[in-house]
């Protein structure tokens, strides 16, 4: 084809798409109108009901997920039918009908494409507006970071896509075949032949970032497949067309009618992996980045790219606000959804050493160093399937490596023989000595003197060491019945050695939330009554504080009952009206803890009187308006939620308004407010 | 003689729809430059054999050409000619002028002063929105779109229908016998092409699915005769291809004889007495040819007169 020929064919066919845009321009110009006034009723009832307040980010997220299909659902079927019914029209143009049948698909196209612009116009603009991270948080929260809810967008915009390649395929069919009925009948076979291939042959896993194919799926594929060209290539015949169909040009045809289907999910499937690569792990890493546990030898915590920083570079946030970077930030960071865990994880050693993992994409990083300035990298760690957790052991540091074998074709997860586990102790030479041991984190822990967490309710008794001796314990309750355990909270240092929380199942076949103590002895504290239900199912306890020195060692469970205990560690009757939910300090009798924020009611920062059973403050945190995700069920709570650390001087607050700082007599500072 | 010398060709052409079989071996030939009108009953395939020649239809078997380009599903072929469908239809939110403006993109011949000043002689408004227009006003831009891009070959298919009779004399009579004498090959379908005569060189009758004769329109015009008379008890009815008994009362009779040969079968076999000749009208003419064509025969009465 000469140069001036492959011109003349551009020119026909732009005149063609122009001309099918300009006949479906009013159907288009209905469906923008229609998508620009589903957002804008929604801000304006947002704006006139506080009811209708997640309105609008909700009929956003509805156009997004919606908003495609259903065009493409209206659009094809349209096209393809005005191509039926305008066939005579200009029938005398020196053009084959494919070309203008292809034109009203590229038309559809560029439509939806437009449409698609519009919708992410608008997403981006609301997002923008109310940011990102809480955008992307409404999201996740509305299902849309959810596995079900990613592999339902697929699927429901099969039939979609379908609609849109169905009747411009049928009216080919029919061209080919010189039979509109067979023509329809193939075309149906041909791109539930692409839509099988898609549905069975590739199991689309946008949440893992992965794409798994089965065999089963493969051969229906192939059969659909042969089917579809057989038929092509058998009506072709059969219908006497002069221009009769090779075989090579009936595999031509049916892998065109495939593509827009095939192609289209793809397309969506890799734009949705897009949409959660875009958002989650911004959503993530605007989270903080904290050491959790016993951060008392450094006043500060451990953040990572604070919100409203364009980077996530990971600091040591002090109480004045000041920053001293710990890891710049390079490159994208894992953010795996419902996996916290897969972020990296900092702990400080006795010594007062920092020592931080942090999961890139190229290999999981391990830092140490003081955290005063710029920490130095240890080792490059192999990435996923490997997990790794900071643990602070009786005798110093290790570094646990969870490692995943993966099987091909097949989830992670699905069996205890897929995992294996090693420790390396920290710090090391040049690089990590694994060590393998066998069992899981749990059977590690309790080498490391914690108590096993086991499921399996048969055991009878719970097994213990204070080091890798391998010297077990069983406990027995104080009313001599011994007990059935499976979970645990913490361990605390007391004066009396080490003790922790556990619920247990007592041989009565009642729940119950213990202490056990390492020399065998256990106390119930208490049993069924205020029940703080567990995912598993069980009760527990939601946190253990270390003595006060003042023989009261601080016990919270659930949302709404506060222990204290004496010091013989009998617990004293419970505290109901304190609504808890994170203890952060207790000092002298004294307790400073965080109540739950509600849709109604701010969380508040409280210091009560143990002793005199009053508060001594009662600070309101910022409320944020709008959409409360639930705390109690899914993890990681929404960014709206606010996030509490605290250091040896107070307490830091992390929200999406920004980092405050208080000290435990109340002050407050704003030490950073979201860009 | 090669197949260029052809304008328009069709050869061994068969086209069924279902059990109904339309077309049972369509074979002619048309030359450069003549005028033919392709006569045949309603249903008997014309509008299927036309668009089997412009490759809008596949035919089941068979080929054809324009103007040495074979139809096929490309649609290259209807570069080389321009046609006029029985019912012209564009898009209706087009008006004149944008439909010529878009038409002039697939064809690399297309003239637009040749557009402008057909559309200006034909009254054509080129705001005249096509939704809007009446039949007569649609056919003129059919013919625009026709002509503009300056085909060899025209194929126009029931170009009159609908048209009224000054539209008629003014679109198919001025326009093919000015294309004509530019030397362009125009194939006319219609079952009545009276109003073609004198342009008319070849008259293509289609009958029974096939063509049944291809006669010369002039030497027709020329030479075809009404012949009256008494009709003469105990005569045989004459025999002749081109014969066709014309309605009448007994005892008189007439015929319609087309070429010399049946003039001479008429007066050899004596059925008349005092037979008179006189002219046969175009009209007529056509008449009788399809008549020919309706029974597939000579004659639509045999036998002897009582």
């Amino acid at each position: 084809m000469t140069l001036n020929a492959v011109f003349v064919r551009l020119r026909e066919i732009s005149a063609l798409v122009k001309l099918e845009l300009r006949k479906h321009r009013l159907l288009f110009w209905g469906l923008a109108a229609a998508y620009a006034l589903v957002p804008l009723a929604a801000v304006a009832a947002g704006r006139l009901s506080k009811q209708w307040a997640d309105s609008a980010p909700a009929a956003v997220l509805l156009l997004a997920a919606a908003g495609v299909p259903f065009a493409a659902l209206v659009l094809g079927p349209a096209m393809g039918a005005a191509a039926r019914r305008d066939w005579r029209t200009d029938e005398s143009l020196p053009v084959a009908p494919t070309s203008r049948l292809f034109a009203g698909l590229f038309a559809a196209a560029i439509f939806l494409a437009l449409l698609c612009v519009m919708i992410a116009a608008c997403a981006s603009g609301y997002a923008a507006k109310i940011g990102s991270p809480e955008f992307a948080a409404f999201a996740y929260y509305c299902g849309l970071g959810q596995s079900p809810f990613l592999r339902m967008i697929p699927l429901g915009a099969a039939p979609a896509l379908a609609a849109f390649a169905l009747l411009p395929s049928a009216f080919l069919m029919s061209w080919l075949t010189g039979g509109a009925v067979v023509g329809a009948a193939l075309a149906l076979l041909a791109n539930s032949g692409a839509a099988l291939a898609v549905l069975f042959a590739f199991r689309i896993n946008v949440v893992n970032d992965g794409l798994y194919y089965s065999r089963a799926g493969v051969w229906a594929a192939l059969i659909a497949a042969t089917v579809s060209l057989a038929g092509v290539w058998y009506f072709a015949r059969t219908s006497g067309r002069s221009a009769g169909l090779s075989p090579a040009r009936a595999a031509g045809a049916a892998l065109v009618l495939a593509l827009p289907l095939l192609g289209g999910l793809l397309a969506l499937a890799g734009g949705m992996r897009g949409l959660k690569n875009a958002l989650m792990p911004r959503f993530y890493e605007s989270y903080p980045f904290l050491g959790k546990t016993e951060i008392g030898e450094a006043d500060g915590v451990v953040a990572q790219g604070l919100a409203g920083d364009a980077r996530k570079d990971v600091y040591f946030l002090r109480p004045d606000g000041s920053r001293i970077l710990l890891v710049k930030h390079e490159g994208p960071l894992l953010g795996g959804v419902g996996g916290w865990g897969y972020m990296g994880q900092c702990l400080f050693s006795a010594d007062g050493t920092l020592w931080l993992t942090l999961d890139r994409k190229d290999g999981a990083e391990l830092y140490s160093g003081r955290p005063d300035g710029e920490l130095k990298l240890a080792a490059m760690l192999p990435s996923f399937p490997n997990s790794y957790n900071l643990v602070r052991t009786d005798t110093g540091m290790e570094l646990l490596r969870h490692k995943r074998r993966v099987p091909a074709g097949k989830k992670t997860g699905t069996g205890p023989e897929e995992n294996e586990y090693f420790y390396a102790a920290l710090p090391f030479d040049g690089k990590p000595q694994w060590k393998r041991f066998a069992g899981g984190v749990n059977e590690y822990m309790a080498r490391q003197g914690y108590a096993k967490w086991d499921t399996r309710y048969d055991v009878k008794t719970c097994s213990v060491s204070d080091s890798r001796n391998e010297k077990r314990r069983t406990w027995r309750l104080n009313d001599g019945k011994s007990c059935k355990f499976f979970a645990s909270v913490g361990r605390i240092n007391t004066d009396n050695g080490w003790l922790f929380g556990a619920s247990v199942l007592t041989k009565d076949g009642k729940t119950a939330s213990a202490l056990l103590r390492k020399d065998g002895s256990a106390t119930v504290i208490w049993r069924t009554y205020y029940p703080h239900q567990l995912p598993g199912g069980g009760i527990g306890l939601l946190g253990l504080t270390e003595p006060d020195g003042k023989g009261n060692a601080i016990h919270a469970a659930g949302n709404s009952v506060y222990y204290t205990f004496a010091p013989d560690e009998t617990a004293n009757p419970p505290l109901t009206t304190l609504h808890p939910v994170d203890v952060l300090r207790a000092r002298a009798g004294l307790v400073w803890h965080v109540t739950e924020e509600t849709g109604e009611t701010p969380a508040r920062f409280v210091k009560y009187d143990l002793s005199a059973k009053k508060e001594i403050f009662s600070i309101k945190f910022r409320k944020h308006d709008g959409w409360h995700a639930g705390k109690e069920t899914v993890w990681p709570p929404s960014p709206r939620l606010k996030e509490f650390e605290a250091c040896p001087s107070g307490v830091f607050e992390f929200s999406n308004g920004g980092v405050r700082f208080y000290d435990w007599d109340g002050h407050s500072v704003n030490i950073k407010a979201a860009g | 003689m090669t197949a260029h010398n052809f304008a328009v060709k069709a050869a061994g052409v068969r086209k069924s729809f279902g059990r109904k079989s339309v077309l049972r071996g369509v074979d002619f030939e048309i030359e450069p430059g003549r005028v033919a009108g392709l006569l045949g009953l309603n249903g008997q395939g014309k509008t299927t054999l036309i668009k089997i020649l412009l490759g809008i239809t596949a035919a089941d078997e068979g080929c054809a050409e324009v103007s040495g380009v074979e139809a096929d599903s490309g649609g290259k072929v209807r570069l080389a000619a321009g046609y006029i469908p029985e019912r012209p239809a564009f898009q209706p939110f087009m008006t004149a002028g944008e439909i010529f403006a878009f038409r002039s993109r697939f064809y690399p011949t297309w003239n637009h002063e040749k557009a402008a000043a057909l559309a200006r002689r034909l009254g054509l408004d080129l705001n005249l929105r096509a939704g809007k227009a009446s039949k007569g006003e649609t056919a003129k831009i059919a013919w625009v779109c026709a002509a503009a891009h300056n085909p060899d070959v025209l194929i126009l298919d029931e170009p009159a229908s609908g048209l009224d009779a000054l539209a008629r004399e003014q679109l198919l009579c001025r326009l093919i016998e000015e294309l004509s004498s530019e030397g362009k090959t125009i194939l006319v379908a219609s079952h009545r092409l009276e109003d073609m005569a004198g342009i008319l060189d070849d008259i293509l009758l289609l009958s029974g699915g096939r063509i049944a004769g291809i006669y010369d329109a002039h030497g027709l015009s020329a030479s075809a005769r009404r012949i009256t008379g008494r009709a003469r008890q105990g005569a045989q009815m004459p025999q002749s291809p081109l014969l066709v008994p014309l309605e009448s009362e007994l005892p008189l009779l007439a015929f319609a004889a087309l070429d010399d040969a049946a003039i001479k079968a008429v007066h050899e076999s004596g059925v008349l007495e005092n037979a008179q000749e006189e002219p046969l009208g175009f009209a007529k003419i056509l008449a009788a040819l399809l008549s020919l064509g309706g029974n597939g025969s000579g004659l639509s009465v045999k036998g002897e007169i009582l």
